[in-house]
């Protein structure tokens, strides 16, 4: 499966950043053959707004299957589902190996909703 | 009284600093005028503060929704659209993503400014208007009449509220509008519309420093403006001297006295309330006819030199989880949010502090810091119109919707008006000519200071610049920088009033918000709208009550709003006297004494440290 990881830094052992549309890059990782090819994402963490819907949108142009971060919002996740692109959020400090590892081991599910409130109540 | 020279007059309340008093003197201003004997002509009230409209809270009348204020947002024909993803490219809102084919718009971001209407090759994409505000009124029979104006929470599009308030202005009276705080592009809509300017001011440090950037805003401006002193006391000189420094006139006072703090907490009128001061009102109002002629023209100057950025010099931007990031965030203005913050930054140990009210920062105010750096940040961008290519055919004038292309018939010549450019691009499109292009556009500056209490990140938004919000984001991701780099423990964050933009991006991504309130008809409307903005980023605001003894029934109403939302009362301050002693002295309030406000504020922040 091809995993779009937004990271700290160029490395596979790299920690998983947190924040999805402002996140600095974003790593493309194939777990079938190992590949792994790196994105930056300045053009976004700069934005005044709309960062997370501009980085859904270039993550599917990539041609990314899933999206391993910390939170989603409620745009980014509009676009990824429209995509029929997997959200996974991962919690507490892992690499991106173990992120990818526990996922495939089935350890975390994929997000079946924003995880940050969509509406204005 | 003094005849007004028309019959239509537009006198616009503001004030820089939040919670100075702009509402209290609109409301007595109108109140006092309407039913002064010699006063012909009729008046009305705007309430033009639109991201936090409270006059109707002092009128309690039965508003009907006059109007929705409509703006126009992209709809797709999919029949048409083949997912090229030209409109998405050429969205400088980033309102529109395109993936897989299919187009997503999202309402809240768009400006609609119908760019992307325009450059659809297969003319798929139609405009359709959708409210993003109201305009309310009612019947009551008062001495003015009344209206006001309201943004939905989430939207950003306060201007276009604020102009559409400005269409019912009387046009053979007086029109008193209580416009917005800061002197952002709202303020800077309400100002532009209006013939004379009185600026609410309170005799501090901080609302000398704000009073200064709404002068240079209404210099840029070129409108005759007067100041009015809320709380004046002996030691109004501060004041005075700016006023004298600036050629303006202070053309009135309200003393401070508790019981009128207390009346308005209650929200009542003030000169109704209290007759002594009817005759000041009417005096102020006649000295700013006479006095206020002549536009103001202090030239502002960028501070600021060298090369101008469009993002913070520092590569490393992003928020790690080694620090909390808390964010101070009041709604209304002047409910003591720099004071809380201010103490939270000589309580911690180990902190980096940003100040993000970029609209009239004063954290620094009581930090004594020593600059070390300015950089210019260029974060906007407006059109210029190339006067030798321009074939004067009129499409940019026609086509804009912000009013930005000037036509000066004289000299025949069409010109871009930076103060209304949003810079959408959209005359850069149509042009046949190819004549208008586009350049940065400065934004203001961003400083990094030294204290003796960690290091502080701010900036000075230009007057009447757009994008406060990206200058917002941009403090945050030097401080985010800073504070990693400095491995410290805490960032302590100032947030700006209002609900639009720029609290909107001080708040996202943020660990813990803490929400400054006061017990006051006001600030309790106003506290409302930003615990719903607060929900929507997933944080769950804790509550500060400053003032708390001020007015019980309405400190009971704030524990209740809590209770009931499941939020925490992180604290109460006590009304002391001696917070305002400290502003002036320039120190937090819990360096200068060990009051009752002091000891309530050392408990706050060890409850804060005991659940980090």
């Amino acid at each position: 499966m091809k995993f779009t990881v937004s990271v700290r830094e160029q490395n596979v052992d790299a920690k998983v950043d947190l924040r999805f549309g402002r996140a600095q890059m974003f790593a493309l990782y194939d777990s079938k053959t190992g590949e792994c090819s790196w994105h930056p994402n300045t053009q976004n963490f700069q934005a005044a707004q709309g960062a997370g819907i501009q980085t859904a949108q270039n993550v599917v142009n990539l041609g990314a299957e899933a999206v391993i971060s910390g939170h989603c919002g409620p745009k980014a996740w509009r676009v990824l589902e429209a995509a029929g692109v997997l959200i996974y959020s991962v919690a507490g400090n892992p690499t991106l190996k173990e992120a990818v590892q526990m996922i495939e081991s089935g350890k975390i599910k994929a997000m079946e909703g924003a995880d940050v409130e969509g509406h204005w109540v | 009284m003094k005849d007004t020279g028309s019959d239509s007059l537009k006198v616009v309340i503001c004030s820089g600093k939040g919670g100075t008093g702009k509402t209290t003197l609109a409301l007595s201003m109108a109140w006092t005028l309407g039913r002064a004997e010699g006063f012909s002509l009729p008046v009305k009230l705007l309430d033009c503060d639109v991201e936090e409209p409270n006059c109707h809270l002092f009128l309690r009348g039965n508003y009907d929704t006059l109007m929705p204020v409509l703006a126009e947002k992209p709809v797709f024909d999919m029949q048409l659209c083949n997912g090229c993803g030209r409109c998405s490219n050429k969205c400088r809102y980033n309102a529109i993503a395109v993936v897989k084919g299919k187009p997503l718009v999202f309402n809240d971001l768009c400006h609609s400014c119908g760019v992307c209407g325009v450059i659809c090759p297969r003319d798929a994409i139609s405009l359709k208007a959708i409210a993003i505000g109201e305009v309310l009124a009612d019947n009551n029979h008062r001495p003015f009449s009344f209206m006001f104006g309201r943004l939905n929470v989430g939207e950003s599009q306060s201007p276009m509220v604020i102009g559409e308030m400005l269409k019912h202005a009387l046009p053979d009276g007086l029109n008193i509008i209580d416009g917005p705080p800061g002197t952002a592009c709202n303020t800077v809509k309400a100002i532009a519309a209006a013939d004379k300017v009185i600026l609410v001011t309170e005799p501090t440090p901080f609302g000398a420093n704000d009073l200064a950037l709404a002068l240079d805003l209404c210099a840029q401006l070129q409108k005759p403006c007067a100041i009015v002193i809320n709380r004046s006391d002996s030691n109004d000189q501060l004041i005075e001297n700016l006023a004298e420094s600036y050629q303006v006139s202070v053309v009135g006072k309200i003393p401070f006295k508790r019981e009128y703090a207390r009346a308005c907490s209650d929200g009542l009128i003030l000169t109704e309330e209290f007759p002594e001061l009817r005759a000041g009102v009417i005096s102020s109002f006649s000295r700013l006819l006479s006095e206020a002629a002549v536009p103001l023209t202090v030239k502002y100057e960028t501070e600021a030199r060298g090369e101008c950025r469009v993002a913070s010099a520092s590569a490393d931007t992003q928020k790690s989880d080694n620090y909390q990031e808390i964010t101070v965030l009041s709604g209304k203005g002047g409910t003591g949010k720099t004071t809380v913050t201010g103490a939270f930054v000589a309580l911690a140990d180990s902190l980096v502090a940003a100040d993000c009210d970029v609209d009239a920062a004063n954290l620094r105010l009581i930090m004594n810091e020593k600059i070390l750096y300015t950089e210019r940040a260029c974060l906007g961008s407006e059109a210029v119109i190339d006067q030798r290519k321009c074939t004067k055919c009129d499409k940019c004038f026609e086509a804009c919707r912000f009013g930005a292309i000037d036509f000066d018939k004289q000299a025949d010549r069409y010109s871009v008006n930076a103060l209304n450019c949003e810079g959408c691009g959209l005359c850069i499109e149509i042009c046949p000519a190819k004549a208008i292009s586009e350049k940065r556009a400065e934004t203001g500056s961003l400083m990094l200071s030294e204290s003796t209490r960690g290091q502080l990140v701010h900036a000075k938004l230009a007057p009447a610049a757009e994008n406060s919000g990206k200058l917002v984001s941009m403090v945050r991701s030097l401080a985010f920088a800073i504070v990693d780099q400095q491995q410290k423990e805490w960032l302590l964050v100032d947030g700006p009033p209002g609900t639009a933009c720029p609290a909107i991006a001080s708040v996202t991504g943020s660990d813990r918000v803490i929400l400054v309130t006061e017990p006051t008809i006001a600030a309790v409307h106003d506290l409302e709208r930003i615990i719903k903005l607060v929900r929507h980023f997933g944080l769950k605001p804790e509550i500060i009550i400053n003032k708390v003894d001020i007015n019980p029934t309405y400190a009971r109403k704030i524990r209740d709003l809590a209770d009931n939302a499941g939020y925490k009362i992180l604290g109460e301050i006590p009304f002391d006297d001696t917070v305002k002693e400290a502003i002036k002295a320039g120190v937090p309030v819990v360096d200068f004494n060990d009051g009752p406000a002091s000891q309530a504020l050392r408990t706050i922040w060890n409850k804060i440290k005991e659940t980090r």
